[in-house]
C-alpha cells in the first residue's frame, strides 16, 4: 500500500475501485417504484431528511468505534461490533447488501495490504460488514477524513443509484449531492464524539423488505 | 411465591388473596417505591408456568400502581392475562417496571383492555417503562397492547428486552399511533424514546433506538407516506415464525397500508406497516394475527376484549 494515506483513501473512495456498490440502491428502488421519491426534490428531501440523519446519529459514531479499535489492532472489539450491526439492520436485504459489499472490499484489501491483522480478520470473518472493512481500510486515515470518506461513499452510491431509477440529469445529481455532503461537513465533526444511536425509518425499512420480495428489480438491494 | 394450583376449573385460574399485590410481601424484590407529588412508581413481576397437568399458571405475581391485573382466563392452551393501568395513562415521572418470565413450556398471552396514553409533560420530565420479557425453553409469549397514544406534549421512554431460549416462541407487537388525531393532535408530543433489544439464545438479533420527536426529521419516514401514519411492528419467532404466510403478508399492502417483512438472524420474523390511520392499522393487526397463528397451525386465543 501506499506510505501515503490520503493517496491511499483516494484510491479506496475512487469509483473504479471495485467494492461491487454500484450494484446496490439500499432500499431506494422500492421508495421510487412506490412514489416516494419521484422528482429531484424528493431525492435530495430523501438524503437531507433520511439518510444524513441516519448517518450522523448512527453509522459515523458506530464507524468511529470501529476506526478505535481498527488502529488498536483489537480483533475482538471488530467481530463483536461486526455481529452487532446484523442487530441494528433489520431488513435483511441491507444486512446482505452491506455483507457484501464488506466482503469484496475486504478481498480486495487482503490482496493490496495483506498485513497479518487484516488477514486474521478475513479468516475470522470473511463476510464483515461494509462499515467494518472500512474502518480497516482507512485506519491510517485520521478518523475525521476517513469517516468523511465512509459517509461520502453511502451519500454517492444512493446519489449514483437514482441516476439509474428516475429521470434525473449528471449535473443535477451533482448539485444535490454537493448540498448533501455541504448539510454533512457542518455536522459530522460533532458526531464523531457521539455515542451511536439509532434513527427511526420504518419507511426505508418496508422499502428494503419489499425490495427483497419483488418480482422484477434493477438493483440487489 | 406461590403456585395457583389448586381448585381450578375450565376455564378460571384462582387468584391470590387481593392483598397479593402489596410489594411489602415481596422483601427484597420490589423496594416500596413512595409515591412522590403526583408521580408514581409501580411494577409488574409476573412468572407463568406450566402446571403438572399441561395448564398454564400464574406462579408469582407482584404488581402495584399505575398497574392492575385483571383476572385471567385460558383459552386454546394459553393463559390470556389482561394488564391494567387504572390510572389511565401515564404522567411524567410515572415509571414502570414490568418483569414477565413465561418458565418452560407455558404459554402466555399478555394484553391490555385499552390503549396506553401518556399526557402532556408539566415538569418537562418523561414517563419511563422499562419491561423485560423472558421466554423459556418451548413456551410462548405473546405481549398485544393496544395502540399507544401520546397526547400532545407527551413525554415518553420505553426500553424493552426480550430474552428467548432457543426452543421459545414469540410474537411481540408494537402498535404507536400519532397521537389524539380526532383532536387535532398529530405528532404533537413532545419525544418518544424507544429502545428494544430481542436476544435468542443470549445472541441480539434485533436492537432498536429511536427518538422521536416533531421539532427535527425524525418523523419524516413516518410523515412521508402518510400524514398522520400509524406504525406497526411485530417479531415472530419459534413456532409463531415456521410455516410463514409470506404471501398472504405481501397482498396486505394496498391502499392505506405498506407492510414489509422479512428474516432476522435464529429464524426470527418481523414485520412492518405503516397504517394511514387507525381503522387501517386496527384491520391490519386483526388481519395479522389471526393470519400468524393460523400459519403456525393455532386458532388464535380470544384476548376477552372487542377486538382480536
Amino acid at each position: 500500500m501506499t506510505s501515503d494515506p490520503m493517496l491511499w483513501l483516494l484510491q479506496a473512495n475512487d469509483t473504479a475501485y471495485p467494492s461491487g456498490s454500484y450494484a446496490h440502491s439500499f432500499g431506494m428502488e422500492e421508495l421510487v417504484e412506490c412514489g416516494v421519491i419521484a422528482t429531484p426534490a424528493d431525492l435530495e428531501a430523501f438524503l437531507e431528511k433520511q439518510i444524513l440523519p441516519a448517518l450522523l446519529t448512527f453509522e459515523i459514531p458506530f464507524f468511529a468505534r470501529a476506526h478505535a479499535a481498527s488502529n488498536k489492532c483489537d480483533a475482538a472489539a471488530l467481530l463483536e461490533m461486526d455481529e452487532e450491526l446484523d442487530a441494528w439492520r433489520i431488513p435483511h436485504e441491507l444486512r446482505d447488501a452491506s455483507r457484501r459489499i464488506g466482503s469484496q472490499r475486504l478481498e480486495l484489501l487482503c490482496q493490496l495490504d495483506p498485513s497479518p491483522f487484516i488477514l486474521a480478520h478475513r479468516e475470522a470473518c470473511p463476510r464483515s460488514h461494509h462499515l467494518i472493512v472500512t474502518s480497516l481500510e482507512l485506519a491510517a486515515v485520521p478518523l475525521a477524513k476517513a469517516a468523511r470518506a465512509f459517509a461520502f461513499q453511502s451519500i454517492a452510491g444512493l446519489a449514483a443509484a437514482s441516476m439509474k431509477l428516475m429521470r434525473i440529469g449528471q449535473t443535477s445529481c451533482q448539485l444535490i449531492t454537493r448540498r448533501t455532503l455541504v448539510r454533512l461537513g457542518e455536522k459530522i465533526d460533532s458526531a464523531l464524539s457521539e455515542p451511536p444511536d439509532g434513527w427511526f425509518n420504518p419507511l426505508l425499512e418496508i422499502a428494503s423488505l419489499r425490495h427483497a420480495r419483488a418480482n422484477h428489480r434493477l438493483f440487489i438491494s | 411465591m406461590s403456585i395457583c394450583s389448586s381448585n381450578w376449573s375450565a376455564g378460571f385460574i384462582p387468584r391470590e388473596p387481593a392483598d397479593r399485590h402489596d410489594e411489602s410481601s415481596y422483601p427484597g424484590i420490589h423496594p416500596a417505591l413512595p409515591v412522590s407529588g403526583s408521580a408514581l412508581s409501580g411494577h409488574l413481576d409476573l412468572r407463568c408456568e406450566l402446571r403438572a397437568d399441561g395448564v398454564p399458571v400464574i406462579a408469582r405475581q407482584s404488581f402495584r400502581a399505575p398497574i392492575h391485573l385483571s383476572k385471567s382466563h385460558v383459552d386454546e392452551g394459553r393463559l390470556v392475562q389482561s394488564i391494567v393501568n387504572p390510572t389511565a395513562g401515564f404522567f411524567d415521572g410515572d415509571r414502570l417496571e414490568m418483569n414477565v418470565e413465561v418458565g418452560g413450556g407455558a404459554k402466555l398471552v399478555l394484553s391490555t383492555p385499552s390503549a396506553s396514553r401518556v399526557y402532556r409533560t408539566r415538569s418537562g420530565g418523561s414517563a419511563v417503562c422499562v419491561q423485560h420479557f423472558r421466554v423459556e425453553g418451548n413456551a410462548m409469549l405473546e405481549w398485544i397492547p393496544e395502540p399507544f397514544i401520546p397526547h400532545a406534549g407527551a413525554s415518553y421512554v420505553q426500553r424493552t428486552r426480550i430474552d428467548l431460549e432457543p426452543s421459545a416462541s414469540l410474537l411481540y407487537f408494537d402498535w404507536i399511533s400519532p397521537g389524539r388525531v380526532a383532536m387535532g393532535e398529530v405528532f404533537a408530543y413532545q419525544r418518544l424514546r424507544w429502545e428494544l433489544d430481542l436476544t435468542l439464545g443470549g445472541r441480539l438479533i434485533a436492537r432498536e433506538r429511536y427518538d422521536l420527536a416533531p421539532g427535527n426529521e425524525s418523523l419524516e419516514a413516518l410523515r412521508v407516506k402518510f400524514p398522520a401514519a400509524h406504525y406497526l411492528s411485530v417479531y415472530a419467532a419459534g413456532g409463531m415464525a415456521e410455516n410463514w404466510p409470506a404471501r398472504e403478508l405481501d397482498a396486505l399492502t394496498g391502499v392505506g397500508v405498506y407492510l414489509g417483512h422479512g428474516p432476522l438472524a435464529g429464524g426470527v420474523n418481523v414485520i412492518r406497516a405503516l397504517c394511514c390511520d387507525s381503522l387501517s392499522a386496527r384491520r391490519l393487526l386483526e388481519t395479522i394475527r389471526p393470519l400468524l397463528y393460523g400459519a403456525a397451525g393455532v386458532k388464535p386465543p380470544s384476548l376477552g376484549r372487542i377486538f382480536c
